[in-house]
């Protein structure tokens, strides 16, 4: 006890040097404290974004692409499809040529929905089965995503020419003619029996409930809106009607369709009984992920295997950015803090040191042995490590406080991918669009016991480091080298 | 017939000590070749002018530093030879030091100054204070334990660090121009303190002076000139005893 009340009274009678090495120790912790609480408060934000990609329904999604030339040799340069690719897309899609004059007489209403494979093939839905044995899958499901060109007006007179109503190469005459009307929208088939692995689930619905019939449809909700559907509505493919049970708000970056129905009467309606285009994965662990992922793409050639950590790559916006200025520059201005603060504490306590001679000396000569002079030193470095560390953990918590007080807004942003096939065309993830734009979080910065609990262990290290160098010059002293100091 | 040799035993024996700092065309002899034996229980002051090598010669005889050449014995143990722990241990049972300036730490009491020096023996708090306090009463300073240093007069400060110097009971004092910052009258005091002390405690006391008149009190002055001895006869108070 002695030797503390001996300590406390050196640091009261240094109280400027001290307050100063507590101060510098403080700034340091106070910032390794408020940037990682800071980067702890970016990380909530950032899963608060991310939460619903991985919520989507699915762990993977399994589909295969048409594939392209690579185009120019830097390849960069437009990309064309193969030729057998091509040649799948048209068997898939039937030729998509017809003759208007064959939907009835010449001036008769007529409506034509057209179910088309753009960017994705069918395959068997046998597969569903083959990714179920794979180790590390705890469930899949099928699910078809096509696009509707739904055509409605009179059939033209005789001598006009038809044209083709998908684009083709090289060919300019494209689209249908004036007098018709046109519209198209994404239409998926879900397997509901199975609602934990599918394009749309149950905690995406926002109104009305989840599919529990054949005859039933959900909405995407800004679909929806855009054509001022309500709860209740029919929507019509052709002579099937369904009934709309249900709104669903997709999640940024998540897939997105503007119809969803079951997986049997689309595959029914669109003429790929027995086909699907994407097979949704969940796996057992998130650790297995990156495992299934490979052994499927091993076992089902052409497959593209779409994670829901490569959604989330694809996060940008000002949370990204702040999140990865916090990663960089945070670091450094911790490390950079700590270093100065560490710097300042030992050279004062190395000057506070040389100050002392004399007195180390008097204490050496009493009889203090080595060992003793030097833990009294380092004890006091120790105490204003303490002392720093409190300051340090209040500056923390004070700018951790402010950061949460003013909770400033990030913006994350889903930039809709680029595809394969060119503008117009469906997303990657799956076969549906990926939801683009943009979401908004507020800011804040938790400080956690394990936080402050790290910086009182930096804090005792700066202290402990300073009183290593003070300690060190002390234990250099000669005591009659110290006597003859001239304080 | 048996003669009882009534001589007493030495306690230091000094032989042909050198202490030399510095290198080279800096090097400086603090003391040279110096022979001295000093007897259990003797007041010896050590006199001379300033640079004369005093304050070398009691470091010396303090284990506060080894000889460049020659022997520093006490009890016929030679000093230079002991590791640093040992002549710590030394330092903390044998020997007892004064200094000129006092050396009190100016944070703590006068009664936590004279702990300073009891706490490497790991005493009970209680008993610790306990003994502090007789000492500061031995020097006539029992109302002044909570006093800082900086509220206590020079004399009083200095029987702080005597009363110190006391608390492991050393078997020998060392003190360095101990009225050097005293007024005469003062330092008369300090000297008698020094000396009822040794009295009582049948301690061996060496003070190094510069002041003829305190030199004169002690028992024998050993008279230095630039790192020599040049005299060290008994005086007339050692003659009278």
């Amino acid at each position: 006890m002695f030797y503390v009340t001996y300590m406390v009274s050196e640091l009261r009678r240094r109280r400027g040097r001290t307050v100063l090495t507590a101060l510098g120790l403080a700034v340091g912790v106070g910032l390794v404290v408020a940037v990682s609480a800071l980067s702890t408060g970016l990380d909530r934000a950032q899963a608060k974004v991310l939460k619903p990609l991985t919520g989507v329904g699915t762990d993977l999604s399994v589909s295969r692409p048409v594939r392209f030339t690579a185009g120019t040799p830097t390849g960069q340069g437009p990309r064309a499809l193969l030729r057998a690719e091509r040649s799948r897309l048209q068997q898939e899609n039937g030729g998509l040529r017809f003759g208007l004059q064959n939907l009835g007489k010449p001036g008769a209403k007529f409506t034509h929905d057209s179910f088309l494979s753009t960017s994705q093939l069918t395959f068997p839905q046998s597969e569903v089965a083959k990714v179920r044995t794979i180790s590390g899958v705890k469930s899949a499901a099928g699910g078809l995503t096509l696009t509707v060109l739904h055509l409605s007006g009179r059939v033209p007179k005789q001598g006009r020419q038809s044209r083709p109503l998908a684009p083709r190469q090289n060919d300019t005459r494209v689209g249908p003619p004036s007098s018709l009307n046109f519209d198209s929208r994404t239409v998926t088939g879900v397997d509901w029996s199975t609602p934990d692995v599918a394009a749309v689930t149950p905690g995406q619905i926002v109104a009305g409930h989840y599919l529990e019939s054949s005859k039933q449809a959900v909405l995407n909700l800004s679909y929806a809106r855009r054509k001022n559907i309500h709860l209740g509505d029919t929507i019509s493919f052709g002579t099937t009607k369904l009934h709309v049970v249900g709104f669903a708000r997709t999640p940024l970056g998540g897939q997105a369709s503007d119809v969803y129905m079951d997986l049997g009467v689309l595959q029914k309606l669109s003429g790929r009984s027995g086909r699907i285009n994407t097979i949704y994965v969940r796996a057992t662990s998130a650790s297995q992920v990156g495992r299934v992922a490979t052994a499927i793409r091993t076992r089902f050639s052409g497959a593209s295997v779409t994670t829901a950590k490569d959604l989330a790559d694809r996060v940008s916006g000002s949370l990204i950015d702040a999140k990865n200025l916090t990663k960089k520059l945070g670091t450094a201005l911790e490390i950079v803090g700590l270093l100065a603060a560490f710097l300042i504490a030992g050279l004062l306590t190395l000057s506070s040191v040389t100050k002392r001679i004399r007195e180390l000396g008097t204490l050496k000569a009493l009889g203090w042995s080595q060992p003793l002079v030097v833990r009294q030193v380092t004890g006091e470095s120790l105490l204003q490590g303490v002392l720093g560390g409190v300051l340090g953990i209040a500056v923390g918590v004070i700018g951790a406080a402010l950061i949460s007080a003013f909770s400033p807004t990030l913006r994350a942003t889903v930039a809709q991918a680029a595809t394969q096939a060119g503008p117009g065309l469906v997303g990657a993830f799956g076969q549906g669009n990926v939801t683009a734009g943009s979401t908004t979080v507020a800011l804040d910065a938790p400080v956690s016991i394990g936080l402050i609990a790290l910086a009182v262990g930096l804090a005792v290290l700066g202290g402990l480091l300073s009183g290593a160098v003070g300690a060190l010059r002390a234990s250099r002293l000669r005591p009659a080298d110290a006597l003859r100091h001239i304080d | 017939m048996t003669v009882t040799d009534i001589h007493p035993r030495p306690l230091y024996e000094l032989r042909g000590v050198t202490k030399t700092y510095g290198q080279g065309a800096g090097q400086i002899h603090a003391v040279r070749e110096l022979d001295l034996t000093i007897d259990e229980g003797e007041l010896v002051a050590i006199a001379g002018p300033s640079g004369s090598g005093k304050t070398t010669l009691l470091q010396l005889l303090g284990a506060l530093d080894r000889p460049t050449n020659g022997q520093v014995l006490f009890e016929g143990r030679d000093l230079g030879k002991l590791a640093d722990g040992e002549l710590t241990k030394l330092r903390a049972a044998t020997i007892g030091f004064v200094f000129q300036q006092f050396n009190l730490i100016p944070t703590l009491n006068a009664r936590q100054n004279v702990e300073v020096a009891l706490a490497p023996q790991g005493l009970p708090g209680d008993v610790r204070r306990s003994k502090a306090e007789h000492l500061l009463a031995s020097v006539g300073l029992e109302r002044r334990g909570d006093h800082l240093p900086s509220m206590l007069s020079g004399g009083e400060q200095q029987r702080v660090a005597i009363a110190r110097a006391m608390a492991n009971e050393p078997r020998v004092l060392l003190a360095d121009e101990p009225t050097g910052n005293l007024d005469s009258v003062t330092g008369q005091e300090i000297m008698a303190l020094l000396r009822s002390l040794s009295l009582e405690r049948q301690q061996t006391i060496v003070v190094v002076t510069h002041n003829q008149e305190i030199a004169a009190t002690a028992g024998r002055v050993v008279r230095m000139q630039d790192g020599a001895i040049v005299d060290g006869e008994p005086t007339v108070a050692e003659a009278g005893r």
